[in-house]
């Protein structure tokens, strides 16, 4: 009946065990919880996210990122938040339109030191005391060489039209590069990769920076986590530069408006908080509900919530 | 001519590929990342009956295929054709053997069916999802045997064979699931 809740109270107990364990881990180093506005008067400009907006022109948060950058730029603390988070159209069996996030900043720490904390809390999280899990590391470029043997530098539309094929996929219309790159990783490459082990895929190509650094060997500071064939997490080495960040937001409204999308006002408080002298700092953002569908072992996300959205 | 969006993709939904009729069975939404997302569906060839894997760039439009669902009741069947009625207009559609395809062997008379057309044309027949049907054959039941799980081959006076429990006698009258063609019950008179 449909007033009854979709998740079991098991489902629902541990979700209260997990955000007893993530509070203890962050107490323990020291991190700071902290709460940032659902209700905002801006949002992103990400082509591929779209806000949920209100009849008073605000919008629900896509991710807490924004204000939390906000509160490290005045304070300079690490900082956490375990939050809900809204983002239209997206329902699927990883996809809800309302979902829950774990999102952390680490000041001063690199990319590559953040990932490490993600799989020692993951491990936490996952593993009985007994037990481990082993954990890779493995560059965008090598997932691609070992996975398709392509050349990510090189490779034509073309090349992953051919990969698609091979895989008996058959594409309603042309991608371009990065969304062909995009596609293949989530729907070829990960299904390949090892079980049972967390596998971080790093150093992205430029064009998929969104909010990380580009280092000298023009690749993207970004890395996300995937399990059993499930994304986790996202993490940016994070962008300091007002200028550069602004750019950016006007080359994502510069895409939504070839794609028909309408552009969004860029975030000045963000912009502004960058420019006051943003610290150097890694974060990252880890989809609860996904975690929990692997601690549960269930196939869709809709089972580890009691009310999902409709 | 009437389109979707992606987002009203689900089971059942009649699209045009190709030229082609289709019905959606099975609909994947998936987003790579921070990436574009993707509607993976696998789809029917209403023709054919032949199953093939789609994959849409979510937010893309796709044509809808000109078909209509109708309500319409089974008459009967000359062997070669299976006659069905429009309740309103009393308009009367005749159904060949291979647009029938296996709803065929769940009808006797009277059932209320969705009759799918394409240009007015039927194109495929859906069964009501369970039917109550007699048995005209099958070996005599074995008494007490209600707990052990095996079955026997009983047929329907509409000629469908279906696997039942080893009690069940013949002269019963049935519930079938017609989307898995196995029995569910006995129903009392």
């Amino acid at each position: 009946m449909s007033w009854q809740p979709r998740a079991s109270l098991h489902a629902i107990e541990t979700r209260a065990e997990l955000y007893e364990k993530i509070r203890a881990f962050f107490q323990n180093k020291n991190v700071l919880e902290v709460e940032t506005p659902i209700l905002n008067s801006y949002t992103v400009t990400d082509e591929n996210i779209e806000s949920i907006a209100t009849e008073h022109s605000q919008y629900l948060h896509t991710s807490p990122e924004y204000a939390m950058k906000r509160l490290l730029a005045f304070y300079q603390r690490d900082i956490y938040q375990v939050c809900k988070v809204f983002r239209a159209e997206e329902k699927g069996a990883y996809h809800l339109s309302e979902f829950t996030m774990l999102e952390w900043y680490k000041l001063s720490w690199s990319y590559k030191d953040l990932m490490q904390e993600v799989a020692e809390l993951v491990k936490a999280l996952l593993c009985k005391s007994d037990e481990s899990l082993d954990t890779q590391q493995i560059s965008y470029q090598q997932v691609f060489k070992k996975y398709l043997n392509i050349d990510v530098q090189t490779a034509s539309q073309a090349d992953y039209l051919q990969v698609c094929t091979d895989h008996s996929i058959k594409l309603s219309t042309a991608l371009t590069v990065q969304q062909y790159q995009e596609f293949v990783l989530d729907q070829i490459i990960v299904p390949k990769l090892q079980q049972n082990c967390l596998i971080f895929i790093y150093d992205y190509p430029i064009e998929q920076a969104a909010l990380a650094q580009i280092n000298s060997e023009a690749h993207a500071e970004r890395f996300e986590l995937y399990f059993n064939g499930i994304e986790l997490a996202n993490g940016f080495q994070e962008l300091t530069d007002a200028k550069e960040q602004k750019s950016r937001f006007e080359e994502d409204n510069r895409k939504r408006l070839q794609e028909n999308k309408n552009a969004i006002d860029i975030d000045k408080n963000f912009i502004a908080a960058l420019d006051s002298g943003f610290p150097e700092c890694a974060g990252v953002a880890l989809g609860i509900d996904r975690l929990l569908m692997i601690m549960l072992d269930v196939k869709h996300i809709e089972e580890v919530i009691p009310f999902p959205s409709s | 001519m009437a389109s979707y969006n992606t987002n009203e993709f689900r089971a059942g939904l009649k699209l045009n590929l190709d030229g082609e009729p289709y019905s959606i069975i099975e609909n994947e939404f998936v987003k790579p990342g921070k990436g574009q997302a993707f509607n993976r569906v696998k789809v029917r060839n209403l023709k054919t009956g032949r199953v093939v894997d789609r994959t849409f760039k979510s937010g893309e439009s796709v044509e809808a295929a000109d078909v209509m669902d109708t309500d319409m009741q089974y008459l009967y069947s000359d062997g070669e054709e299976w006659h069905f009625m429009e309740p309103n207009s009393y308009e009367q559609f005749a159904v060949t053997k291979e647009a029938m395809g296996d709803a065929a062997q769940w009808l006797k008379g009277q059932e209320e069916c969705v009759v799918t057309l394409l240009d007015g044309q039927p194109l495929s027949v859906s069964v009501p999802n369970f039917v109550e049907l007699q048995i005209t054959e099958t070996d005599p039941g074995v008494r007490g045997d209600t707990a052990t799980g095996g079955t026997k081959p009983a047929t329907l006076e509409t000629g469908a064979v279906v696997k039942v429990p080893l009690f069940i006698e013949e002269g019963e009258v049935l519930r079938i699931d017609t989307r898995s063609g196995e029995y569910v019950s006995r129903v009392k008179e």
